[in-house]
């Protein structure tokens, strides 16, 4: 069924309970778990120091990505972690088509309010542009028991 | 496990079905086909008239609660029947009202543990006025849902 399921991070509520959700569908379909931390290009800007930020945000990513996968590994499922940089949802549907990743577990807000709009703009264009299924996790849900 | 998969009768919907059939049948777990019927939609085509009698059928007037009540359980008839080809027995269920509203409040109510619906793959521009119902889906639920394109 999954073989290679992708959980995209970026040390939020919601990606933390899709981890988990990407962490019991990989044990029960024997699956490798693959966590991936996109280094946003347009939130880092092109000002003096630009080289240092981004190093300092690939190392963030190296230890949110670390972090899932060992988290991942104590549940007794097979895990890698990777860093990209770029624009999230473009690096997250490359990762899908190069990885050969079969399913994408990403988290979602609640429909209240603004937050109802902000779906997760980065998990709303990976619905609509992955070629492979998406499963989204309401963030608030597994929050209290799941979170790290 | 018990998941549910929102059934409309579109490409989109049987690849949704398809691909809940497939978990289900891997996971174990049970499976419901759910339409729900809207009689607020009356026209699945465009703004021009259809031009002979077979493509009046492909855009399936809704004219009456009854009719689309028909056309629902005829839909559910055929993901049963296609689910039951891949070899998966599956429940359905028909729902009154807008989908966006009554199939994850279904699936929450009775307890399932995800859902699955499928996706036109419109542009932002196109979904902007047609709406998505996978989206609407994803937003209302609290449950796992599992968008397929």
């Amino acid at each position: 069924m999954y073989e290679d399921i992708l959980v995209p991070t970026d040390g939020s509520a919601g990606a933390s309970a899709a981890l988990a959700e990407a962490i019991e569908l990989a044990g029960e379909f024997d699956a490798t778990v693959h966590s991936l931390y996109v280094v946003d290009m347009a939130s880092v800007g092109t000002e003096v120091g630009t080289v240092d930020l981004v190093e300092s945000f690939e190392r963030m990513g190296e230890e949110a990505t670390e972090a899932a996968a060992a988290r991942a590994r104590d549940a007794g499922v097979a895990a890698t972690g990777a860093v990209a940089t770029g624009s999230p949802h473009s690096e997250i549907v490359d990762y899908v088509d190069e990885a050969g990743i079969d399913l994408v577990v990403m988290g979602t807000h609640g429909r209240t309010g603004l937050e109802r709009y902000l779906l997760g703009s980065v998990t709303e264009k990976v619905v609509r542009t992955a070629d492979v299924p998406v499963l989204t996790v309401r963030a608030d849900e597994d929050e209290s028991d799941e979170a790290e | 496990m018990r998941f549910a998969v929102a059934i409309d009768g579109s490409a989109e919907s049987d690849r949704a079905l398809d691909h809940a059939v497939e978990m289900a049948s891997a996971a174990g777990a049970e499976l419901t086909a759910v339409h729900s019927v809207d009689p607020d939609v009356y026209d699945a085509g465009g703004a021009d008239p259809p031009a002979d009698r077979s493509e009046y059928d492909d855009r399936l007037v809704v004219e009456s609660v009854d009719d689309a009540e028909r056309r629902g359980e005829r839909l559910l008839d055929d993901a049963v029947e296609r689910a039951g080809d891949a070899g998966v027995d599956i429940d359905a269920e028909v729902l009154y009202g807008d989908p966006v509203r009554t199939i994850p409040d279904f699936a929450t109510t009775e307890g399932y543990d995800g859902v699955f619906v499928g996706h036109r793959g419109l542009s932002e521009a196109q979904e902007r006025v047609l709406g998505s119902v996978a989206k609407g889906i994803v937003e209302r639920s609290t449950l796992p849902v599992t968008v397929v394109r």
